[in-house]
């Protein structure tokens, strides 16, 4: 439905690692917020999140493989966009796996839990 | 101190010993087997006592140096329910104090940022006053004309620092209290739980995610709804997913408390996982290309570990991260729910991977959570029964409200 897609920001594209350049076409899916790919996982229909998620899961291996020879600190930008790659998967598997819909059933608009600390400045938000 | 990967697991239970009925009565018998009231969770009266007898003299966990930027920073902590707004100071030697973020001139609110580096003086926006990092009164725009200690109504300048409030840390959780003539330390307070997390390496492990989650419950409606785990296998679906086996179940399906424990004020439940559990292809997919299964373990009692602090913090254990709650409440009827979530430090991007995958699950979870809630709000707010009911295996709800009670009843005697 081009109305709901309408809602996802588009990033700048960011290259892949080169031997992941295959996954090129799901470059929409890396997004580098949390609210970002719930977003997604939200509005994109469930053929797309399923063909994105059957894709992944055959390179996960591969993937995960890559990520072990790569220091957890400071990624290079186009380790970063497999990470965001990746952790797009982890919220399309859980439409996927556990709800058969991108929303959680019986459960409140997963907006509410966009970490804060991707907000900008955080105190004690109460009161 | 114990290492991050040096995993202490107590010998599990005999099954037989699992499945004893009425195991953590005969364990607290003091506990007894009684209803709990429906009034606590809607009385007015109820919550003016919670505030004045509870939140007002106990030890209040308000975050942890994660949540400053560094040395030299600083964060507001407003607390509704004691209409109070704390300002937090790390200064350039990593103490960490706070003080109630007021001007001492007109009593205006100080710092109205959320958080940053501490400016060379906060100053406030009314007239300029200017204080240190130590609290100390460093600034006031035209000094002259104001009667700093002329008399004894007048106190001097140095008697006009912000006003500190009681705060320790702990194991990096800052801890304040505020009632200015209580006693007790913070190490008393915590007593047995902090005694048996002493060794615990909290050092290894960042905040990288938190949640401030409004939540339309009495507080104790929500420490209550998390503080079990009898609804997992009936919920909703990823609770019943999880309740398949990741949380230890009997041959009915339900879930069993690998072991409950009162530790002064607090408690402590665990859970194991059955042999059997198998999860979903995703978790397995990252599990077996990483090494370990792509487990960090920490050096907890259980797969899942769950602790509550009194009277609003939760700390818990789920595999390879450790989360917080911190239930505050706004009115008897409404609360925020403070969720952090932390991990060990990445060793590759392949744990990054893990970690992320934990985060998604348990926020999803925790998601279907907070719709729970409210609907035990409203539940209760029917007035439909005076009292309910808890079963053996919700002991830790029936240990917290005696606590609670007994908090309150000292507390009255002064």
């Amino acid at each position: 439905m081009a109305e709901k897609t309408a809602q996802i920001t588009t990033e700048p594209a960011v290259a892949l690692p080169e031997r992941f350049t295959g996954l090129v076409r799901f470059s929409d899916w890396i997004v580098s917020t949390e609210a970002g790919r719930i977003e997604r996982r939200l509005t994109v229909e469930m053929a797309a999140c399923r063909e994105f998620y059957d894709a992944m899961m055959v390179e996960l291996d591969d993937i995960i493989t890559y990520l072990r020879t790569r220091p957890g600190a400071d990624p290079s930008p186009q380790d970063q966009a497999l990470l965001n790659l990746v952790f797009s998967l982890h919220e399309v598997a859980q439409a996927v796996e556990i709800y058969d819909q991108g929303a959680v059933v019986d459960g409140a608009d997963v907006r509410l839990f966009t970490s804060v600390l991707e907000r900008g400045p955080v105190g004690g938000t109460n009161g | 101190m114990t290492e991050v990967k040096e995993r202490i697991n107590p010998p599990l239970d005999a099954p037989d010993a699992a499945e004893e009925q009425y195991r953590w009565n005969r364990r607290y018998p003091e506990l007894g087997t009684g209803p709990i009231t429906t009034d606590r969770f809607l009385s007015e009266e109820h919550f003016e006592r919670e505030r004045k007898l509870v939140f007002g003299k106990s030890w209040l966990n308000i975050g942890s140096v994660h949540d400053f930027s560094g040395n030299g920073s600083f964060f507001v902590r407003d607390i509704a329910v004691l209409d109070v707004s704390l300002l937090v100071v790390q200064d350039e030697q990593g103490t960490v104090r706070a003080f109630h973020n007021v001007c001492s001139h007109r009593g205006n609110k100080l710092v109205w940022e959320k958080s940053g580096p501490c400016p060379y003086l906060f100053a406030c926006r009314f007239h300029g006053w200017g204080y240190k990092q130590d609290g100390a009164l460093a600034s006031v725009p035209d000094e002259g004309e104001f009667h700093f200690g002329s008399d004894d109504k007048n106190p001097g300048k140095d008697g006009l620092g912000m006003v500190p409030v009681r705060t320790e840390v702990w194991k990096g959780f800052i801890f304040v209290n505020l009632d200015a003539s209580g006693t007790d330390s913070l190490a008393e307070h915590l007593g047995p739980l902090g005694e048996s997390l002493k060794d615990f390496p909290f050092d290894a492990l960042e905040l990288r995610h938190r949640y401030d989650v409004s939540d339309e419950a009495n507080w104790k409606v929500i420490l209550d709804a998390q503080n079990e785990i009898y609804h997992l296998p009936m919920l909703a679906p990823l609770h019943r997913f999880l309740g398949g086996g990741a949380f230890a179940t009997n041959e009915d399906g339900y879930t069993r408390l690998l072991d409950f424990e009162r530790l002064g004020l607090h408690t402590v439940f665990t859970s194991d996982s059955d042999i059997e559990w198998v999860d979903t292809p995703m978790r397995t997919a990252v599990a077996k290309a990483h090494p370990d299964g792509g487990l960090t373990t920490l050096p907890i009692r259980g797969p899942f570990v769950f602790h509550v602090l009194f009277p609003n913090m939760v700390l818990g254990f789920l595999g390879d991260f450790m989360f917080t709650y911190n239930v505050w409440p706004e009115s008897v009827d409404k609360s925020v729910w403070e969720i952090r979530m932390h991990f060990p430090r990445p060793d590759t991007l392949a744990d990054r991977v893990i970690h992320d995958l934990m985060k998604v699950r348990f926020r999803d979870l925790l998601c279907e959570d907070v719709t729970g809630h409210a609907a035990l709000q409203v539940g209760l707010k029917s007035r439909a029964r005076d009292v309910f009911v808890v079963g053996d295996q919700e002991v830790q709800i029936r240990s917290f409200h005696q606590n609670l009670d007994e908090y309150m009843e000292r507390g009255n005697r002064g």
